[in-house]
């Protein structure tokens, strides 16, 4: 039952996918600000505009570049007490949230999630909340039910 | 149980003022955005006299601000029954709040000097859930009784509660206790010590400061630029004088806050239940229960270090507490730092009687602590120097502040496991907090480390607790990775059973 896992290869498809939606919002509100800047005869609007564009292509640039680094530094485990997340290998983090902690776990599925047929699992303790991107929805569900199964059992077992 | 026990009962009459002082205060921008702005379109625009306009603006926004405040009133019922509160408003969108006696974690009054003579104040409820930044039942202005009618039936409720869930409580038998165990009232000279020992001046002088630059951007700046010739022309005596007299009104301000905010401070525990109550013009109470407490926290600032004194709080999950900075609920105000710990178990008794030596931080460490503060501080410095030239050298004074900053950061750290218990002391601005907080009461905990530091075998460890309604994080940084990695697989190990916030 202690078995680290990765999360599942199509996750790299949905980075990338939100990816290209953050930048189609930085170029929308650039062409926004570029005509804004037209209409109301205000250089200062175009300035904002370019500076938001570059900012839109840096995060996109960065936001690709660290897809593969980002899958392949993610990590999770379920163990009887926690639930273990190892991400990152710059800046490592290593966080366990302790079963009896958990207060519930929520399974959803955007649009871009549901293109790839995977689901974002969160756990919440009552004041922290964490994130798997992205699961197989049948192991987000036997996740689901492991977690609140093992809490359950934390409770029964409450002096 | 006759129906008249529970009726509709609108404020008293007086609510109709507090709505009309909150209707101004919430429309106040709108109020004179459109006062100024309208007022002067509509006189370049159209032929209409410009004042004639604003007076008819100002007196139809003011019909407006006091129809609303009295509709307001209007719509506004609560209903204290034997099940529940139940609380009405709401003049467009109604709602109807409903509060079982059982889920009530937290009540404060308010009561301003001038509305005790009326025996009116303000009843605020909170209950376990999370959502708003507010509590879910506010009473603006109510008789005194009606805090006893909730207390009444809250006791009737926990009886019942008792009685259908059997007798696996470990609370006392049900009785009110009219005598609680332990009461703790601060004496005029702590209370004056504690005001006198604050370093609240900063945040004034920065207010004031905030207000003069306000005040330099709307007056014409040949006013202000001749009464500084004018000053510079006196002697430098004088101007000391000037700057010290500042400072003593600043002091002032914020001590004679402070005893006004504590006046006669006290604090009880019954039933399981803190109780403090504070405060000279408006006279607060809080009641929390005990297992809202998410950890106690002991505070310094470096000048009651120096004397010695500690200010007691905790951390609640309760979002009453959040009058007093950051989410912390006040216990007790001022009390000789060697006694802070006991004090405390009178009234939490997991608190421990004497705190546990702490593992501190290696000096090695010390470096990073000084060298992130000096860099955070060059931030401020270079834009200064570049920006203001020669005067902006004067901010060069802040890097050996920048210095002690970091060194008094990294003596005051230190963390200890002993008794099953996490107690972290945390250094941060010149101000010590010591946190001790149970076991179960931490949601999470972090291990982080950059790839920097795997070759000096350090790293930083963040611990989780509920604060008000969010989170607070409490940081080791700069920790040998084994400590880093012991406290870690303790916290993980610890079997802890399963008790809600």
């Amino acid at each position: 039952m202690n078995t680290t896992e990765h999360l599942p290869t199509k996750i790299k498809n949905v980075w990338r996918i939100n990816a290209c939606i953050s930048l189609a919002c930085f170029v929308a509100a650039f062409i926004a600000a570029l005509i804004a800047s037209h209409i109301f005869e205000w250089q200062l609007l175009s300035t904002i505009g370019n500076v938001i564009l570059v900012i839109g292509i840096a995060f996109f640039i960065i936001d690709m570049v660290l897809v593969d680094y980002r899958y392949r530094f993610f990590e999770y485990t379920l163990t009887d007490d926690s639930v273990l997340v190892q991400k990152g290998f710059i800046f490592r983090k290593l966080i366990s949230i302790p079963i009896a902690r958990i207060q519930d776990v929520t399974i959803e599925q955007g649009p871009v999630l549901q293109s790839q047929n995977l689901s974002k699992v969160t756990m919440t303790s009552a004041s922290t909340s964490h994130t798997i991107d992205g699961l197989e929805p049948e192991t987000a569900e036997v996740l689901r039910k492991q977690i609140m199964k093992l809490a359950l059992e934390a409770v029964e077992n409450d002096v | 149980m006759t129906s008249n026990q529970s009726k509709k009962h609108r404020l008293h009459p007086f609510a109709l003022l507090f709505f009309l002082f909150r209707n101004i205060v919430d429309w106040l921008w709108f109020i004179v955005v459109s006062l100024i702005g309208l007022g002067s379109q509509i006189d370049k625009l159209t032929s209409i006299d410009g004042t004639l306009v604003m007076i008819i603006l100002a007196s139809s926004l003011a019909f407006l601000v006091v129809f609303f405040a009295i509709l307001r009133y209007l719509f506004f019922t609560y209903e204290i029954s034997p099940e529940m509160i139940t609380i009405n408003k709401g003049i467009f969108i109604k709602k109807h709040i409903h509060i079982p006696y059982g889920r009530i974690q937290t009540i404060s009054q308010d009561q301003w000097f001038f509305l005790t003579p009326f025996h009116l104040e303000q009843v605020k409820i909170e209950t376990a859930g999370h959502d708003d930044s507010k509590p879910e039942g506010i009473l603006p202005v109510v008789p005194e009784s009606v805090k006893e009618e909730i207390e009444k039936y809250r006791v009737q409720a926990r009886h019942l509660n008792r009685m259908t869930n059997g007798s696996d409580d470990v609370q006392p038998e049900p009785e009110i206790q009219t005598e609680p165990k332990d009461v703790y009232t601060i004496s005029n000279h702590d209370l004056n010590l504690f005001a006198a020992t604050s370093l609240g001046i900063l945040p004034i002088i920065a207010v004031v400061g905030a207000i003069y630059n306000r005040v330099y951007d709307t007056i014409p700046h040949k006013y202000i630029d001749s009464a500084f010739a004018e000053l510079a022309h006196l002697s430098v005596l004088l101007i000391i004088g000037t700057v010290v007299f500042f400072l003593i009104i600043c002091f002032l301000i914020s001590y004679v806050g402070l005893i006004l905010k504590y006046y006669k401070f006290t604090i009880t525990e019954n039933e399981n239940q803190l109780h403090t109550e504070q405060g000279l013009l408006s006279r607060k109470t809080f009641t929390i229960k005990n297992n809202r407490v998410q950890s106690v926290q002991i505070s310094q600032n470096i000048l009651r270090q120096f004397f010695k004194l500690a200010t007691l709080r905790v951390l609640t999950a309760s979002k009453i507490g959040k009058e007093d900075n950051d989410a912390t609920l006040t216990v007790l105000p001022v009390i000789a730092s060697d006694q802070a710990a006991g004090m405390m178990h009178k009234f939490i008794s997991w608190m421990p009687e004497t705190l546990p030596t702490l593992t501190r931080l290696p000096t090695r460490s010390y470096w990073y602590l000084i060298r992130n503060s000096v860099l955070l501080m060059l931030i401020i410095i270079i834009p200064c120097i570049y920006f203001l030239k020669w005067w902006g050298t004067i901010s060069l004074i802040l890097l050996p502040i920048a210095f002690f900053l970091g060194l008094y950061s990294a003596k005051n750290s230190g963390f200890s496991t002993a008794n099953g218990q996490l107690v972290v002391s945390d250094g941060h601005l010149f101000n010590r907090s010591i946190y001790i907080t149970e076991l179960k009461n931490i949601q999470s905990f972090e291990l982080r480390q950059s790839i920097w530091m795997t070759k000096t075998q350090l790293a930083h460890f963040t611990v989780n607790v509920r604060s008000g309604n969010g989170n607070k994080e409490i940081e080791l940084r700069y920790y040998p990775k084994t400590e880093a990695d012991r406290l870690f697989s303790f916290l993980s190990t610890y079997k802890s059973s399963r008790i809600k916030s």
